[in-house]
């Protein structure tokens, strides 16, 4: 048995209890929880380990000893970093011993992301283990990104790790989250449960860059609650989604003037089920919420975009907008834009298209010497684009190399 | 040898219809020739047959490109040859930036990419910081996008040039630009045939000969002097062969 506080037994006790009387997720391929087991801990690598290289390498990621990855690779640097980032007033810790000596936690342990909403859910409540605790200090204002790797190598385990993330009021970060997995793992699930408290006036800058191979099953979960005037901005690009992957991180906009940007861009591949998008509650006043989602399906890849914004607040605006494009000729893609509003004085929006690259474009481009696959790969990146701007210059330098990788190597 | 590109008796087809019956032309480096015409005469078509573009099916005849026959040839094939068409209406490309594509053009053609030239040529043409940080062409003016098109041919410098009516819906001070911009390029050696509706242009660049198009053929050619035909008796009249003596009989 591990060591964990009283609180957290019960919670997990009634997670466990509930499995069985809860539905099956709503979205997404369905999953057979009873045949993984649940990994009892992140595996740690040495940062020379081919493993590491090759997935920092395939993720754009470049080790910086100054700057390490806050979890699996080097304990030594990473202390050190930990400390250095403790002197800033950023508290950088692994969930698993945090959880023993912060009361508070507690109060944030399922609090913004609903435990009971389905099986996965709870599984992931009663089993999680691994992940990390951020909590940034008052007015503390950090602009280099803190960097952070989940790399997935067991095969038949469900990695369910739970990641805490604080702001508080009048806070700044920049978050720089990869996950992979590499070539050649066998059936797996990974699901990392994200809940990011951002208060006050405080901004969250976020990205996530996913990369699973085609036996990977992914349900990364995530809750984003912001107070009065917080913003929270995050980007999830999914270059390669796996044998399934669904997500739809919500934003619970609580306090007046709150905002988010949350944006998703997807490339799916072989025969790929993926079904994305994201959600916003637009609760306080004058909220302002967007959302961006946009595909693109190769082969027979399936996507499904869902955005959905529901608006009570006085005054608060969302704007919604998915599109896919097609280019497998067995792909498909389904948008489903939802707006709900359920008091007057909201304004919400959205746009939805799909379609095929325009033939007129790509022999302009041609026109100028670029071979078909490189015309549309330009075109491709173009696509994307617009999916990740809203992102200060270190992240968005990041997303640019991303988009650059897939503009070059494309197809 | 300065014969560049040589067209000889070229027809096409698109969906079914033969659009163009016949066109020869000669274009060498250096020079500057003109191709008018009245409108669905073909020339556009020309121009897309010459590029490659596999919507123009070559029926009958040859295109030759500094000796080679290149009528069966892809696209980017010629391209890289050094042959360069410009759009008449060049299309709005969402998420690429015009600065990224520059520099993507450049690095094919160059291997490398220096942002300095592209800015350089960018403010020669009147276009600043600010477009190449836009989608390309997307929200342009008519002026801007015909500005980008011989941005474009300044950039890559190549051997033979067809610049599909450059200074249509153009106003005088982009008409001045994009022309002084065409003889600069001429200057170096690139031989361009000029597509257009108009004089002013050709006032500007004085081409060394004029291809005047109808009924899907090369009517004839000859120098300058054609223009004022054109002008005095309109295209009907010239195309039925009535001021034909007027004009000298050219092609080979």
């Amino acid at each position: 048995m591990r060591e964990e506080p009283e609180w957290l037994r019960k919670f997990r006790e009634r997670a466990l209890s509930l499995i069985d009387k809860l539905p099956e997720p709503k979205y997404g391929a369905r999953i057979d929880l009873e045949a993984l087991s649940v990994e009892r801990e992140l595996r740690e690598y040495d940062e020379s380990s081919p493993v590491v290289s090759k997935a920092l390498k395939r993720l754009h990621f470049t080790m910086k000893e100054e700057r390490p990855f806050l979890l699996q690779v080097n304990d030594f640097l990473r202390k050190k970093y930990a400390e250095r980032l403790s002197q800033l007033g950023i508290l950088a810790e692994d969930i698993d011993t945090a959880v023993r000596k912060y009361e508070w936690l507690k109060d944030y342990w399922f609090k913004a992301f609903p435990m009971a909403l389905n099986k996965l859910t709870a599984f992931h409540a009663a089993y999680s283990r691994g992940g990390f605790v951020l909590r940034v200090k008052e007015g503390v204002k950090l602009k280099e990104p803190i960097q952070m790797c989940f790399i997935v190598s067991s095969s038949s385990y469900a990695q369910l790790p739970h990641n805490i993330i604080i702001a508080e009021p009048y806070s700044e970060v920049h978050i720089l989250t990869g996950c992979i997995a590499p070539r050649g793992t066998r059936y797996s699930l990974h699901s990392g449960l994200t809940e990011v408290y951002v208060g006050e006036g405080a901004r969250v800058f976020s990205i996530m860059i996913e990369i699973w191979p085609e036996y990977v099953h992914a349900r990364p979960l995530k809750a984003v609650k912001v107070d009065k005037g917080g913003t929270y901005i995050g980007s999830v690009i999914v270059l390669e989604p796996g044998a399934s992957y669904q997500a739809f991180p919500t934003a619970i906009l609580m306090g007046d003037m709150s905002s988010v940007t949350a944006k998703t861009v997807v490339t799916a591949r072989g025969n790929s089920e993926v079904d994305v998008g994201e959600a916003a509650f637009l609760l306080g006043r004058e909220c302002r919420a967007i959302l961006v989602t946009r595909a693109v399906a190769f082969d027979s890849a399936t996507v499904k975009e869902r955005i959905r914004a529901r608006g009570r607040g006085w005054r608060s605006k969302a704007y919604l907008e998915c599109s896919g494009l097609i280019l497998g000729d067995k792909a498909k893609i389904f948008a489903v834009p939802e707006l709900e509003a359920i008091s007057k004085d909201v304004e919400l929006y959205h746009e939805s298209s799909i379609g095929r690259v325009g033939e007129n474009e790509l022999m302009y481009l041609m026109s100028r010497g670029f071979e078909e696959d490189e015309a549309i790969s330009m075109m491709i990146r173009g696509f994307l684009d617009p999916g990740l701007s809203d992102l200060p210059a270190p992240l968005r330098i990041q997303v640019e190399s991303i988009l650059e990788r897939v503009a070059i190597e494309g197809l | 040898m300065n014969t560049f590109l040589r067209v000889e008796n070229l027809h096409i087809r698109v969906e079914n219809k033969l659009v163009v019956k016949g066109a020869t032309l000669n274009i060498e480096g250096g020079k500057v020739y003109a191709l008018i015409g009245p409108n669905a005469s073909g020339k556009t078509s020309l121009a897309m047959a010459i590029l490659g573009h596999p919507e123009y099916e070559v029926v009958k005849g040859r295109i030759i490109f500094e000796g080679e026959d290149i009528t069966n040839l892809p696209m980017p094939e010629r391209v890289r040859r050094g042959l360069y068409v410009s759009f008449q209406n060049p299309p709005e490309i969402k998420g690429v930036k015009l600065g990224y594509f520059l520099e993507r053009l450049m690095k094919r053609r160059y291997g490398k990419v220096d942002k300095n030239i592209i800015l350089r040529y960018s403010e020669e043409l009147g276009l600043g910081r600010e477009h190449l940080e836009r989608d390309l062409n997307v929200g342009f003016s008519g002026g801007e996008r015909k500005r980008v098109e011989v941005l474009q041919l300044l950039l890559l410098k190549p051997k033979i040039a067809i610049l599909d009516e450059p200074d249509s819906g153009v106003d005088i001070e982009s008409l001045k630009v994009i022309a002084s911009t065409i003889k600069d390029v001429v200057e170096e050696g690139t031989g361009v045939l000029v597509i257009t509706h108009y004089r002013n242009i050709l006032s500007y660049l004085k081409p060394s000969l004029v291809y005047v198009m109808g009924e899907a053929e090369i009517k004839m050619c000859g120098n300058v002097e054609i223009l004022d035909l054109v002008e005095r008796c309109g295209y009907s009249c010239i195309l039925k062969g009535v001021c034909e003596r007027d004009a000298n009989e050219g092609g080979a």
